[in-house]
């Protein structure tokens, strides 16, 4: 059956016939007559139904810009802090970079040997623990300059006062490699044969050493500055090689440049005296343990489950672990996921786990 | 062709005279009542008449009387009164006794019968737009494009109206389906 010729042949059923024209056309002529002037009537569209479909469209589209404006405007904040605390005059240069090293990617003024105790060394101690240093680790503080590729830091504004400088000796803070500047001459403060955990943590039992001020001087020809000072009084010394530069993102400068040190410098408070404690003579142990970790400090790793890793070593929570009798020799460890400093007391296959302030955490045994 | 002025002021009985019927047929197609496509129809020209516009070809002339007619047939069709009517007393009124076939004892002549009332009673049981392209594309021969610019839909709407219109009249007329089984659209 063809449709077309089928249909054409019924729809001829609804041709109107004659009678029902006739009355059509009367009809028409007879309201036209009645109402010459009658305005011509606008042609009504029905209203369509809304486009459900374009209206969810619509809607998506409107509630994703709403969320990434939201969410640009929540970050952005954010962002910029981030960046203002990087030094403005850190150099993104490869030599920069490469000098700024891992963890402690500050820039290490490894002269800075306080004998603090925890919570009273400042970021430049911290900054300075991961620089190389010459073979010849006996710093020369006594003019007070270190100098660092020509760079030379005269003591006299800047200064950096120990608060506590009869708390001891602490060991050199543990360079990395990682850290020192690609021609090798970034640093000369710190001391390059330091690596790996060298002497335990200083014995924090008053040993009285003596007290070498030191003051670094900004150059004034720095041209970024950071606003935030690079100290930190409130931080723990990182003597035992434990520095946190994680809170540290004023700049990565380990540069070995000029610029980079100067710049960094430049973060500093001028105002603020620096004195440094410094063990003149220090031999490191031969019998320390290698470094396990390119920063010096232990890198430790807690779990959830309870264990933790302390430089690639699996150790397994105690219950109810004693706390060691002898706390007097430790090590400072890092652990890069809390950003937070520990100490640690190694006892045989016995870990015991303080926090940065001696309180006691908890015993593991190594695995 | 007519040709005559094309200003809508002049020839309007002789307008009204040609075109009458192929409203009429739209406006029934649309609402499959008599009665309303009588005025819907003459609503048609009253507002051809009111107006006065002069055309650019019949072809445009044409085209408005069509569009004006499914617009008008719309309306009528979205009324509360026609709303609420069911699709069974549409049908009704296509069994006109004027038009029934006469029983003069033919199979043949039977059955043609048969089939063009079953044509219609199909095509009248379609969703109201689907009757339209049906009717403006089999019976006044109109291409996709002319439909589109008469109904004011897309020509990619027309084209899936009518697809959908012919699968749904396909089940609907399988009784009379050809030698191969189907009916050829």
């Amino acid at each position: 059956m063809k449709f077309s010729e089928e249909y054409k042949k019924s729809a001829e059923n609804m041709n109107p016939d004659k009678q029902a024209i006739d009355r059509m056309k009367a009809a028409v002529m007879k309201e036209l007559q009645e109402h010459p002037d009658a305005p011509a009537q606008p042609l009504e569209e029905p209203k369509k139904p809304l486009p459900l479909r374009r209206i969810a469209y619509i809607g998506g589209a409107v509630a994703a810009c709403a969320v990434i404006t939201i969410a640009a405007v929540n970050l952005v904040p954010s962002l910029e802090a981030s960046n203002g605390m990087i030094s403005s005059g850190a150099n993104s240069s490869p030599a920069a970079m490469e000098a700024a090293g891992n963890e402690t990617a500050a820039p290490n003024f490894s002269m800075i040997q306080n004998t603090t105790t925890a919570g009273s060394a400042d970021d430049i101690a911290e900054d300075a623990a991961a620089d190389e240093a010459p073979a010849d680790d006996a710093y020369d503080f006594d003019n007070g300059i270190a100098s660092i590729d020509g760079i030379g830091f005269i003591d006299n504004d800047n200064s950096y006062e120990d608060e506590n400088p009869g708390a001891g000796d602490a060991p050199i803070p543990e360079q990395s490699a990682e850290t020192a500047p690609a021609e090798g001459a970034a640093d000369s403060i710190s001391d390059s044969t330091n690596k790996g955990h060298t002497n335990p943590a200083f014995a924090p039992d008053g040993i009285a050493n003596e007290f070498v001020p030191v003051t670094y001087e900004v150059p004034e020809e720095s041209e970024d500055s950071t606003e935030e000072p690079r100290v930190d009084n409130e931080r723990p010394n990182p003597e035992s090689g434990g520095i946190d530069t994680s809170k540290d993102t004023t700049s990565d400068n380990g540069s070995s440049t000029e610029e980079a040190w100067a710049e960094t410098w430049e973060c500093w408070d001028s105002t603020e005296e620096i004195s440094i404690s410094w063990e003149a003579t220090y031999e490191p142990d031969p019998d320390d343990r290698g470094n396990p970790s390119a920063g010096g400090a232990w890198v430790i790793v807690r779990s959830p489950q309870g264990w933790l890793t302390a430089d690639g070593e699996r150790y397994d929570a105690v219950k109810n672990a004693a706390a060691p009798a002898d706390t007097t020799v430790f090590y400072w460890a890092n652990s890069p996921v809390e950003n937070r400093d520990f100490c640690l007391v190694i006892d045989g296959d016995m870990l015991y786990l303080f926090d940065d302030q001696m309180n006691y955490l908890g015993g593991y045994k190594k695995r | 062709m007519l040709t005559l002025s094309l200003c809508a002021a002049e020839n309007f009985e002789e307008v009204m005279e040609f075109y009458m019927p192929m409203v009429y047929r739209i406006a029934f197609a649309r609402l499959a009542d008599r009665s309303d496509a009588e005025d819907v129809t003459q609503d048609v020209f009253l507002r051809y008449f009111r107006t006065g516009l002069t055309y650019e070809s019949e072809e445009h002339r044409k085209a408005w009387l069509i569009r004006c007619a499914v617009n008008c047939a719309k309306n009528v069709a979205g009324s509360a009164w026609n709303r609420h009517r069911s699709r069974d007393e549409l049908t009704e009124n296509l069994d006109d006794p004027d038009n029934e076939p006469m029983a003069s004892g033919c199979e043949e002549q039977f059955e043609k019968t048969e089939r063009r009332l079953a044509v219609m009673n199909a095509v009248m049981k379609l969703p109201e737009k689907y009757r339209t392209v049906i009717h403006l594309f089999y019976f006044e021969d109109m291409s996709v494009a002319q439909i589109s610019s008469a109904v004011g839909a897309g020509e990619s709407t027309v084209k899936s109206q009518l697809s959908r219109a012919r699968k749904l009249l396909k089940p609907l007329l399988s009784e009379f389906a050809g030698p191969a089984g189907e009916v050829v659209f």
